[in-house]
């Protein structure tokens, strides 16, 4: 499906397409113009969003869930509508930018995770202004940001799971949700297993941010990485560090 | 340099035939740094900020 169909198709289930380029500006609108793209687009100014990505042939694209973790990566033709639609539980069917300006002070809560503070006040705002809607909007990203953290100490990324739980720890403060929030970091906490994988993990994710690229340094890099496999094997490590061996040796080309 | 893009280009097609088998690729599970973008068009979004609580699909174009 064209990202124009696919922007018209999902908008209001919370898909947002971005178009990211960082060529100049003259180039881009007219690829813009030429390519009848409808959706947004901005600059990325010295190739730095890519370069994060390890962008290496294009077109290529990132799926963002709402929760902010990278969710999908492929050629945009590639995406299938199963994969989307997982990527978009939980997301606000209007974005930010779209609410109305009586909402205000729900954006401004909302975007400095202030959950409980922006539901309360998305239901003192009327009706009309759409409180109920936003309301509704924000107490579904809350349910799916906890369902995602369950699912991830489920799989075993207690890497994953820590991370998102400290954070919901901090914006669920006030809500009923935050239980289950501070229950995972008990359980991670009493979890020796969980300690040793995220030991693991976080090996691999520092060889993974390290961003090399001269031919010696990925040897040695895949060297450690096939330690890592041995070292932790059956846990989500060894599929981690995998997956990074993977792109290295394509790093290589 | 001009060697180099040649190059490029050749590989871009092997590429994205790789996009495919590359879903499981690292990144994912992965969370979004801070995000810094410029010039927003077609679009009432001027930071990432904006897009708070949306998913999104960031297409890559038109590099090199």
């Amino acid at each position: 499906m064209h990202l124009n169909e696919l922007q018209e198709k999902f908008g209001s289930k919370g898909l947002s397409i971005l178009a990211v380029t960082d060529e100049g500006e003259s180039d881009t609108v007219k690829w813009i113009q030429n390519k009848g793209a409808q959706y947004a687009y901005a600059y990325d100014k010295g190739g730095k969003l890519a370069r994060h990505f390890n962008i290496q042939g294009i077109p290529d694209a990132v799926l963002i869930d709402a929760t902010g973790t990278v969710a999908w990566r492929g050629h945009p033709g590639a995406l299938d509508e199963k994969t989307l639609e997982a990527a978009l539980a939980g997301a606000l069917p209007k974005p930010l930018y779209e609410w109305s300006p009586a909402a205000k002070g729900v954006k401004s809560a909302f975007q400095k995770r202030a959950y409980k503070s922006a539901i309360e006040l998305a239901e003192k705002l009327p009706e009309s202004e759409g409180g109920a809607e936003i309301a509704k909007a924000l107490r579904t990203l809350v349910s799916s940001r906890v369902e995602n953290l369950k699912a991830a100490y489920g799989r075993g990324d207690f890497l994953g799971a820590r991370g998102a739980a400290t954070e919901l720890a901090k914006d669920l403060v006030g809500l009923p949700e935050l239980a289950e929030a501070t229950r995972v970091l008990g359980d991670l906490a009493a979890n020796k297993d969980a300690a040793e994988v995220i030991k693991g993990q976080e090996k691999v994710a520092k060889i993974r941010g390290s961003g090399i690229s001269k031919r010696k340094e990925i040897e040695a890099a895949v060297e450690s990485l096939q330690k890592l496999v041995k070292e932790h094997s059956g846990t989500i490590v060894e599929k981690e560090a995998n997956d990074l061996i993977r792109q290295l040796r394509e790093r290589q080309m | 340099m001009k060697a180099m893009k040649t190059i490029r280009t050749l590989l871009m097609p092997l590429a994205i035939l790789a996009g495919a088998a590359l879903v499981e690729a690292q990144g994912i599970g992965s969370r979004l740094p801070q995000v810094e973008l410029e010039g927003y068009a077609q679009t009432k979004a001027d930071s990432f900020e904006d897009f708070q609580g949306r998913a999104v699909l960031l297409e890559f174009f038109a590099y090199w």
